[in-house]
């Protein structure tokens, strides 16, 4: 175990890392036991530093506004959450294959509309080959889906199958990257650099890319960049977990 | 509530009961029955945690319009994903919390909120006056425990706990405010939430 790692216990909870820390703390987590006892423990305390603030009168509009936004936001279908309920895992799984496999249906056209506006290749046999990639992903027997909304708005949906190697990626509803600005795909693995995947044309605010290999990527990532992209990472917009 | 009394044995009392059991009622009760679905339940949890999501986001954020939407933000994905929540990881209303503070942070830290950064991080030494606020006895009694913890604390343990918390400061900037090496920041936080756990009597079931 790394010591370096386990001492940003305390700056985790508090929310003092960024979003590669944290994702990179998460990862060592995963591995360490007595690590996730102690960050429920110290999360618990952190929580204890919300008491020393004034508890706010709500005004009733903003209670109403919460209930009426929450009665029309779906829930999240989770089976139950972490290992108390591997059983189901398997349905769960098919049901949110499925699930992403109709919202590629739908966004076929924007996953055409990607192949010509970022390869600069508008013949239909490339993108065929693209449906038949993101097919192949869809099907594989391992296949998982990962969904994350992302922080300055739209989300993520990440399907892998580390079987083949590919992943899918749709990211929609992002806000506009900016002027001169893209927005660029990521896997990270641990401490080693984050290897682009894939970059967005300029402007472009949605895509279903295929990524890979996957086989060793703990965490995938999209970062605002300037055209052209970058060596590393400078302003990452969201990370999904892949475990 | 019994005796109004500022008696701090009752705080004890009342705290060597699980960390949430203060909290009005059953956050972690309620919280189930929200990932079935449960509007009312939901409605109920709104008015047992809003108010202190909302003081959270007010103390990081500053600016009360952002805290409120900040605090619709928060309520709206405990609905959302209440059936991410594991209690064998914590309570509910640390949960909230926690996911509270996570999106204050965000917000601050966004580039609309860096430009009066400065004055913003002074101005949050300074407590809203309490007749803005509504609080019960079980709400006072919590914060001078936590007060008391937080003063077992060394001043430089405190303060980069504080900064980081109330700041909304990541430790890398919590290193450069102070002029301190990051190793020593990281050492600081954690060694002070330990102490902190420790003074609150914080520990999860099952630990050895």
């Amino acid at each position: 175990m790394n010591a370096d790692v386990h001492t940003l216990a305390g700056a985790y909870v508090l929310d003092a890392v960024d979003d590669l820390e944290r994702a990179a703390f998460e990862r060592h987590l995963a591995e360490c036991e007595p690590c996730r006892v102690e960050v429920a423990e110290l999360g618990e305390t952190v929580s204890r530093l919300a008491d020393d603030t004034v508890v706010e009168a709500t005004p009733p509009g903003l209670r109403e506004r919460t209930l009426a936004q929450a009665a029309r936001t779906p829930q999240l279908r989770v089976s139950a959450a972490g290992a108390t309920d591997r059983r189901h895992a398997g349905r769960w799984r098919q049901l949110t294959v499925a699930a992403a496999a109709a919202v590629l249906l739908a966004g076929g056209a924007s996953a055409v509309t990607w192949t010509v506006s970022n390869d600069r290749i508008s013949d239909e046999q490339a993108s065929s080959d693209q449906a038949r990639q993101i097919a192949a992903v869809l099907d594989a027997p391992d296949a998982r889906v990962f969904e994350r909304q992302l922080q300055p708005g739209g989300a993520a949906t990440v399907v892998i199958s580390r079987d083949r190697d590919r992943g899918v990626v749709l990211l929609r509803d992002l806000p506009t990257p900016g002027p001169g600005r893209i927005y660029e795909l990521w896997l990270i693995r641990d401490a080693e650099p984050a290897r682009s995947v894939g970059r967005l044309a300029e402007g472009v605010r949605g895509s279903t890319t295929v990524i890979g290999p996957v086989a060793q990527a703990g965490t995938f990532g999209v970062s605002n960049e300037p055209v052209g992209g970058s060596v590393a990472p400078t302003r990452i917009v969201g990370t999904v977990e892949l475990s | 509530m019994p005796r109004m009394s500022g008696d701090p044995e009752q705080a004890r009392r009342l705290r060597s009961v699980p960390p949430d059991a203060a909290t009005p009622p059953n956050a972690d009760e309620l919280l189930p029955r929200v990932a079935r679905g449960d509007e009312a339940a939901f409605a109920a949890l709104y008015d047992a945690v809003a108010g202190r999501v909302l003081g959270l986001a007010r103390r990081v954020v500053r600016d009360p319009a952002q805290a409120e939407e900040v605090t619709q933000e928060v309520m709206v994905e405990v609905w959302r994903t209440a059936g991410r929540f594991d209690a064998g990881r914590g309570s509910a209303s640390a949960w909230v919390l926690t996911m509270a503070h996570r999106r204050a942070v965000d917000r601050v830290r966004s580039e609309q909120a860096h430009t009066n950064r400065a004055s913003r991080v002074s101005a949050s030494e300074t407590h809203v006056p309490y007749d803005e606020v509504v609080e019960d006895v079980t709400a006072r009694l919590e914060r001078e425990q936590v007060r008391r913890c937080l003063g077992r604390l060394t001043p430089v343990q405190r303060e980069a706990v504080t900064l980081a918390y109330y700041g909304g400061h990541t430790y890398r900037e919590v290193a450069e405010k102070l002029r301190t090496p990051l190793p020593t920041v990281k050492t600081r936080m954690r060694d002070g939430l330990i102490r902190m756990r420790d003074c609150l009597g914080i520990e999860m079931e099952g630990r050895a």
